[in-house]
């Protein structure tokens, strides 16, 4: 395998990513570390904004003290997973910010970067906020053109056993 | 990696699990190749249906012609795929045919097997159809708990923009 984007948002999940490195996956050539940085938190927002609304929203952004702390947050993430990466013994691992929406920022990086495969977590919302504010993982794994690895913690599927099979029923 | 399960149905999107042995994951000690029946067919009726009413739909339809033509199914698609399989050099291949919503058997064969990693293929299903029969794939890597690959076709054309969820709401 040549080049894996991996999708990462908080350090919590780094245990899940690893053991997917060591287990898995082929060792590739080139990681790409991605975060993207949700501007206007975890909202219901983001989806509904168009392009040009969230260049706006980039724009009144730059340089306030919010923006300063999500460009702090996604440089201690990104430090953390290609420490963990490289003690891991992976080489050529590079990270990437991006602003927006997280979904199609990662399905973007993707398509530029000309990765082999998508690595992302698992959220692990329950069924209720997921049908809220969405799920970036779903979303990538519909939409993607390549193979999507959706790594699991403990926490994952933990709702599964109440709502499996019953999902229809909640979209309608 | 020791195990890992494959969940194949007839539709192309299936096609897409052979390549991702080709070099994406680590060759495995035994592979699973699990194929579920669906017993009434395409319809919206499973996702409704209780444990109960799918046992009663399973035993009425023990030793009838259509359920002897599903199986027959089952066991060519499933030789099909474990020739491929083998043919890429991947020795230990088990099949396993259930009957049921396959998201739900596919969760529960990878628990009572205890693999590493699934591995299906995206059905391809878009926007309105995908809303309302849902989609395999999506509920499998909900309910998991191991990590799950959607392989996907490399020829699947551009209908599924980025801008699908202006559907939904």
């Amino acid at each position: 395998m040549k080049k894996v984007l991996v999708a990462v948002d908080s350090p919590k999940g780094s245990k899940e990513i690893l053991s997917v490195f060591r287990d898995l996956v082929a060792l590739p050539e080139d990681v790409i570390l991605l975060h993207v940085e949700q501007l206007e938190g975890n909202s219901l927002m983001t989806a509904m904004l168009s392009d040009a609304e969230m260049s706006t929203l980039k724009e009144s952004l730059e340089g306030t003290e919010h923006k300063e702390s999500l460009d702090r947050k996604a440089e201690n993430v990104l430090t953390h997973y290609k420490r963990e990466l490289e003690n891991a013994g992976l080489s050529g691992v590079r990270t990437m910010v991006r602003e927006g929406n997280p979904s199609e920022e990662i399905l973007r990086a993707a398509k530029e970067e000309g990765a082999d495969l998508i690595i992302v977590g698992c959220s692990g919302k329950s069924r209720f906020r997921r049908y809220l504010t969405g799920c970036a993982s779903s979303e990538v794994e519909k939409n993607a053109k390549v193979p999507v690895l959706i790594a699991k913690g403990n926490g994952c599927g933990k709702h599964a056993d109440i709502w499996n099979g019953r999902e229809a029923y909640v979209v309608r | 990696m020791k195990k890992v399960l494959v969940a194949v149905d007839d539709t192309k999107a299936s096609e897409s699990v052979v390549s991702v042995f080709d070099n994406l994951v680590r060759p495995p000690e035994e592979v699973i190749l699990l194929h579920v029946e669906r017993l009434e067919g395409r319809s919206l009726m499973i996702d409704m249906l209780g444990e109960a009413e799918l046992s009663t739909l399973r035993e009425s339809l023990k030793g009838t012609e259509y359920k002897e033509e599903l199986d027959r199914k089952a066991h060519e698609l499933l030789n099909r795929y474990k020739r491929k399989f083998e043919h890429g050099g991947l020795i230990c291949v088990k099949t396993v045919v259930r009957e049921g919503i396959p998201s739900e058997e596919i969760a529960k064969v990878a628990e009572e097997e205890n693999v590493e990693l699934i591995i299906v293929g995206c059905d391809g299903k878009k926007g309105f159809s995908r809303l309302i029969t849902g989609c395999v794939s999506k509920a499998v890597e909900r309910s998991s708990r191991v990590p799950v690959i959607v392989a996907k076709n490399s020829v699947e054309e551009e209908t599924c923009g980025l801008k699908e969820a202006a559907i939904i709401p």
